[in-house]
């Protein structure tokens, strides 16, 4: 196989090849290729991918995200719940100051 | 002599800097929305807190104020993503994205189901030092990035991809912010000592803090008020902050910055339309 050097666009024969798209294997020059999602694709696979990326929503996707959302919402819940069981275990008199008030009268 | 590094989003007091301007120039709108958000949630939790502490009911309350809180943590979350998404398209230089159902929704969807974890994650990462500056981040940026188009999915790795970069900055930026929020939070306790014996001492008006002494300082109801107002001054800062480091760590690849660099200098000098023509 000839190397990326070797090689020229698909679409323009004149064209020297500038990257080989890693979805349909074919080589392009600079102005065919561009940088989707850290990868470097033709114009044909990336309208391809895109299409196919909201053909392939699920009906049971929504579901699962609304499922993460009220798992989000019990999570916040539960650590406000733990807050508030923390704060009424501390005492009143930490939570009133007069801790340390009595503190001091005893040092002085 | 050393040329110093000029590259933009590199220095940490520069990154400040930038985000002061970007603060300062943002429209009053944006400030509102942030109010909006963060402001119910604040009330809200001093509330809590001070019912928490001595009221004659609080066991019963627990369990529907934690609720409430909840959702009013949400609420904010939400909104500090709007906040943070206008922040970035003014960064950016271009118009802010409208708002309509569907975007509105995924953005609170991905907000409700990502941003709660952070609740337990930040405090436990703190506590263990280290991956403190990446637990942060990657909690900042996914409010950074939270109205940019995409899948949840999506915006969890990329949040971890720019948490992940330029550590040593992240570590250096999070020391400075929170001396800052230190200073902020002095200077806020102190205004709150300082205003009731004011009050009194010009207007003869006797509060609750006056009557208490000096020993309300200590009160855990005094010092959460302090807590909240430091966190309303400051986190707008660190809002702006992430917001240029994630605008920069995704110029790396996109080359926004140059785009938003063209854009203005175009702007400045309407001669030069041709060039704002190559943008896509």
């Amino acid at each position: 196989m000839l190397s990326l050097a070797q090689q020229h666009c698909l679409n323009h024969p004149a064209r020297e090849a500038a990257a080989q798209c890693p979805e349909c294997r074919h080589f392009f020059c600079r102005e065919c290729i561009t940088e989707h999602e850290d990868r470097i694709l033709c114009a044909a696979c990336l309208r391809r991918l895109a299409q196919g990326a909201g053909a392939r929503r699920h009906p049971l996707r929504a579901l699962g995200r609304a499922g993460l959302a009220v798992g989000g919402l019990l999570t916040a819940a539960l650590f406000f719940y733990c807050l508030a069981q923390l704060l009424l275990l501390i005492p009143a008199a930490w939570h009133d100051g007069t801790l340390w008030k009595s503190f001091w009268s005893t040092v002085e | 002599m050393k040329e110093p590094n000029r590259e933009p989003g590199q220095g940490v007091f520069d990154l400040v800097e930038e985000a002061v301007h970007l603060l300062r120039g943002a429209p009053l709108q944006l400030h509102a929305a942030y109010a909006v958000g963060t402001l119910p949630f604040i009330l809200a939790f001093l509330y809590f807190w001070a019912d928490m502490r001595r009221g004659a009911f609080a066991r019963e309350h627990a369990a529907p104020g934690a609720a409430g809180m909840a959702l009013l943590f949400l609420w904010m979350k939400c909104w500090q993503a709007v906040f943070a998404g206008a922040l970035r398209a003014q960064v950016a230089g271009r118009a802010a994205e409208p708002w309509t159902l569907r975007r509105a929704g995924r953005l609170a969807l991905a907000q409700m189901a990502l941003q709660p974890s952070g609740l337990f994650a930040v405090p436990l990462a703190l506590a263990a030092a280290l991956p403190f500056p990446w637990v942060y981040g990657f909690y900042q940026n996914l409010t950074a990035g939270g109205g940019e188009p995409g899948n949840m999915g999506g915006a969890c790795k990329t949040a971890a991809a720019q948490a992940g970069q330029r550590m040593g900055q992240c570590f250096l930026l999070l020391n400075v912010l929170f001396l800052f929020a230190f200073l902020v939070w002095i200077n806020t306790v102190a205004a709150m000592a300082l205003l009731p014996a004011l009050l009194k001492m010009l207007f003869g008006v006797d509060t609750a803090f006056t009557q208490a002494g000096m020993y309300s300082v200590l009160n855990t109801t005094y010092l959460a008020c302090s807590f909240a107002l430091t966190y309303v001054f400051v986190d707008p800062l660190i809002k702006a902050v992430f917001v240029l480091r994630c605008f920069y760590a995704q110029s790396v690849g996109s080359g926004e910055d140059l785009k938003a660099e063209l854009a203005r200098l175009c702007a400045a000098s309407p001669g030069s339309p041709a060039l704002l023509e190559s943008r896509p």
